[in-house]
């Protein structure tokens, strides 16, 4: 999930402000009725509303949601009801598990205490995530695709050697089992995430498959990561430069790793392949890549500022 | 003009005398920390088209910095590959040091990159101390190396101060790009570095901190902000691939660090408890923190936890008893703005601005975003009322750093100011109208919590662009008003001596020291304004403004005061309207509580003021004969 999205729940919760829906909006006229809450209001008073009480910014972002939604119809970029639910759920989650620690009855108490119910915190929050991928999908169709930006992600994804290398990677966290919730000092905590990666990375040496010692291990925090421990391919930086010190030193195919230390825990890590790769046979995958990484606040941004510079949109604003 | 004002005047005139006679206090040689103004800040000067004298000139705040003692110029060891620590600036520390009742001023060095093959930092770029004088307050030695271990050499960011072996003097936490460092004090401002007794010496990127006592069992805990995973042997370049455009990356390009909370056992042993604390973030979802503030935010008289990050959301902490906390980031809505976006979150602090009694907060960004003033609605409620507060528009165009909450005109209610300045260098090569080197501002309060721009009557706060970042307040030459230093990135510390706005009445004030963080006073006046403020200090940006309670009177008398201790007890007293503090020939007399619910008034011969138990009323006594 990207950071922005993650971050726009809260808009939720501090406003009481009810977006209107656009048929609402593109009525137009003195006469369109729109609803702030309780008050109805005429689309001029509306806009004067808006600005007096969040500033000119959220009358702009109201434009641009607006704004973002018809070119994303027209570039049949909307998203569909299932991919905005499932973005909900992924955010749902990670609330509960970051902001909440897993405790469901806070979670649901605060949004109580926000003045909501669960039903229509969702059924904002949806709206607002609607808008959110909106925004993502219009900046990652706008990405530059030139050959130029192609070499580059080459040489960032495979090396200067060209190289598509593939690791199993298991991880042991000072954090992330039972031992966390004893008292223990983190330097004992570490010693016991050692030992663990330790015995992993014999049993590893010893031939035992993967997916028997990745029940013994931590989720490793990464959605590079797939659900077997492996990363297809990896690139610099993917897991932290301790790990890409280690991979320095290993050249044979199927060489396992010490216990790689990180502030949180271990790594061990097997390498399970490495090939040469050429451009051109990459080149869709590339081309995949650099559409689907989640649009960075940046480009957000950009798009935003895109949207507003468009004609006819000052005039909207006004 | 105001009489203390006129007074203070006189004294920085009389010291600028001394000063150009050759009998300044400072008797130690001059420190590598002390240069003359750098090119970049003569530069400065000119393309701001004044000049020293125009500095002094009349205003709300008069540069006193070359008649104070005060020489210290920052190094920020910027390199050609632009290495992101370079554009921190360091913090800086207001608190008597040497147990004379007067402000010290602690300064942080930052100095060569701590970069493998790197120039080596020989040790002269340090920390500095610098000790208020004991004959003219106002007027400042450099003692850094007198200080003992005070005089640190690591690449500096911020300090915490507090006494953490409750041995009555002032201690020191210094976050480093690198390892950090707990150097204590012997009470004559001698520091001994006992970091390696600690859990303390975390080596990694460190920014803010905050000492306070979590747990309520009376010593101070630590909570530490760090910033991002970066590797100072392979910095990424950004911005254009040409000579002289390299620029600093976006935090976003490197991974947030996870923050770190200590127990302290009492005796400055510490240990560290963030996970059973329930402080701890998860991989992935670590702050990018810069700024760190301990409040009692939902007023249930436990130190709650605020954490300004850069670009990712900050976090409130609500502090449940036991030393223990819950996020209340959601609920309180303040880790993003009013439009649910991330924002840049440098500088923070926190008071009552709208005079409902309760903390509000208050969050510095970057440029295209608005420094963010979250209103305290109770319930651990908080609303973003930047807009309506008059705080938006003018933060848009500078990135904000240092800021202070304070009563800066002594009328009742808390003004903001905040010191601006790019981290990009070259900005002015990407951005028209976007300059390094970026005004400060200042807003005057209606006592309603609604702020106007007050910038052009600022005098040399506002004079001169230069790139800001730590910004303290405090009374620093003792005449009741609060004082401004200021830590520019790369340039020389300055101190601003508060001669009080133009055309505003007299605006008197009174200020309490010896009160434990945390404790609530509230001042009834004998126009009936009631003021809710709090004793500690406030981080403003990697650093502390001074801890005392300042009541600004606005030209009244006090005529009750309440003081409401961390451990609940409370101490109420009614003044007699024909004795006032301001009514003496000093026209200001700070009070010192005792502890034992006695206020000192030390420039009065020690006399000493008690509730009397059966009235409430004041009695006057001496000293000695404390009840």
């Amino acid at each position: 999930m990207t950071r922005p999205t993650l971050t726009l729940i809260c808009l939720l919760m501090t406003s009481a402000l009810f977006i209107p829906p656009l048929g609402a909006q593109q009525a137009g006229g003195k006469a369109a009725v729109i609803q702030t809450g309780t008050e109805e209001r005429s689309r001029e008073e509306f806009g004067q509303w808006l600005v007096d009480r969040v500033g000119v910014y959220h009358a702009t972002d109201y434009l641009v949601e607006i704004l973002a939604k018809q070119e994303a119809t027209e570039r049949n970029l909307l998203p569909t009801d299932e991919e905005t639910a499932r973005a909900f759920d992924i955010e749902y989650q990670m609330i509960l598990d970051e902001f909440y620690k897993g405790d469901q009855e806070r979670y649901a108490r605060d949004i109580e205490l926000r003045d909501q119910n669960p039903s229509n915190h969702a059924a904002r929050r949806l709206q607002e995530l609607r808008g959110e991928l909106i925004l993502g999908a219009l900046a990652q169709a706008d990405r530059d695709i030139s050959d130029e930006q192609i070499a580059k992600y080459y040489t960032l994804r495979f090396g200067p050697l060209s190289e598509r290398t593939t690791l199993d990677v298991l991880f042991f966290g000072m954090y992330a089992n039972s031992e966390s919730s004893t008292g223990k000092k983190p330097d004992e905590l570490r010693q016991v995430a050692l030992a663990r990666a330790q015995s992993a990375a014999e049993s590893l040496r010893n031939g035992e498959p993967m997916s028997a010692l990745l029940s013994e291990s931590d989720p490793v925090n990464s959605d590079y990561v797939d659900e077997q421990g492996r990363v297809e391919t990896y690139a610099k930086k993917l897991l932290g430069k301790e790990v890409d010190t280690a991979l320095r030193n290993m050249d044979i195919l199927g060489e396992v790793s010490s216990p790689i230390s990180v502030f949180d825990g271990y790594y061990v890590v097997r390498l399970a392949n490495r090939a040469p790769v050429e451009k051109d046979e990459v080149r869709s995958e590339i081309i995949s890549l650099i559409q689907s990484s989640p649009a960075n606040s940046t480009e957000l941004l950009n798009v935003r500022q895109r949207l507003l510079d468009q004609d006819g949109a000052a005039v909207l604003l006004r | 003009m105001r009489p203390c004002a006129a007074r203070a005047r006189r004294l920085w005139a009389y010291l600028a005398i001394v000063s150009v006679s050759g009998f300044a206090c400072g008797t130690e040689e001059p420190s590598s920390n002390k240069v003359a103004p750098t090119e970049s800040e003569q530069v400065v000067n000119t393309s701001a088209g004044s000049t020293e004298t125009d500095q002094k000139a009349a205003g709300w705040f008069i540069d006193a910095t070359a008649e104070s003692g005060l020489n210290f110029l920052h190094v920020t060891g910027m390199t050609e590959q632009r290495q992101l620590p370079e554009t921190m600036g360091a913090g800086a520390a207001l608190s008597d040091f040497d147990g004379d009742g007067k402000l010290d001023i602690y300064l942080v060095q930052s100095g060569p990159l701590p970069t493998p093959g790197g120039p080596p930092n020989t040790g002269s770029q340090v920390n500095a101390l610098f000790l208020n004088d004991t004959e003219v307050t106002g007027h400042f030695s450099d003692r850094t190396r007198a200080s003992g271990d005070a005089a640190h050499a690591g690449y500096g960011m911020g300090v915490a101060v507090g006494d953490v072996n409750d041995d009555g003097s002032n201690d020191l936490f210094v976050t480093n790009l690198g390892p950090d460092a707990l150097l204590l004090n012997n009470g004559q401002a001698v520091f001994e570095d006992t970091t390696a007794k600690t859990d303390l010496a975390d080596k990694r990127w460190t920014s803010s901190a905050a000492l306070f006592d979590a747990d309520a069992d009376g010593d101070l805990d630590l909570y530490v902000s760090a910033y991002v995973d970066i590797d100072l042997t392979d910095p990424p370049w950004c911005g254009r691939q040409e000579d002289g455009w390299r620029s600093y990356c976006h935090p976003d390009v490197f991974e947030g660090l996870a923050d770190r909370f200590y127990i302290n056992d009492g005796t400055a042993r510490f240990t560290e408890a963030t996970q059973q604390a329930g402080l701890s973030t998860r991989p992935g979802h670590h702050g990018k923190g810069l700024g760190v503030l301990a409040a009692d935010f939902d007023d249930d008289g436990l130190q709650d936890l605020y954490v300004a990050n850069d670009s990712v959301e900050n976090r409130m902490w609500f502090n449940v008893g036991d030393g223990r906390f819950e996020d209340g980031t959601l609920i309180s809505a303040t880790g993003v703005n009013v439009r649910g976006l991330t924002e840049a979150g440098m500088g923070v602090a926190s008071g009552d601005i709208d005079g409902d009694g309760d903390s509000d907060l208050f969050v510095t960004n970057f440029d295209d975003e608005s420094n963010t003033l979250y209103r305290n609605d109770g319930d651990r409620l908080f609303s973003d009322v930047t807009a309506s507060a008059g705080l938006d528009a003018e933060s848009r165009l500078p990135v904000g750093f240092g800021t202070v909450l304070a009563d800066l005109d002594s009328d009742g209610d808390l003004d903001a100011a905040v010191t601006n300045g790019h981290i990009i260098d070259n900005i002015a090569l990407y951005h028209d109208g976007k300059s390094y080197a970026q005004r400060a501002l200042l807003f005057s309060n209606d006592g309603e919590g609604h702020f106007t721009d007050a910038s052009k009557d600022a005098g040399a706060l506002t004079a001169q662009p230069m790139v800001g970042r730590g910004l303290y307040s405090g009374d620093l030459d003792g005449d009741g008003s609060l004082d401004l230093l200021l830590t520019p990135s790369g340039g020389h510390v300055r101190l601003l001596h508060n001669a009080g706005p133009p055309n505003l009445p007299e605006g008197r004030a009174t200020i309490l020291t010896g009160l434990p963080r945390g404790t609530r006073v509230e001042a009834t006046r004998t126009d009936g304004k009631r003021l809710t403020r709090r004793a500690g200090p406030q981080p403003s940006y990697f650093g502390q403004t001074s801890d005392r309670v300042h009541l600004g009177l606005g030209g009244q008398g006090l005529l009750a005061l309440t003081i409401r201790l961390p451990d609940g007890q409370e101490w109420s007293y009614n003044f007699d309207p024909a004795w006032q503090p301001t009514s003496s020939a000093e026209a200001f007399v700070p009070f010192r509580w005792n502890g034992k619910g006695a206020l000192q008034i030390p420039r009065q011969g020690e006399i000493m003021m008690s509730p009397s138990p059966s009235t409430g009323q004041l009695s006057v006594h001496p000293a000695g004969n404390d009840r």
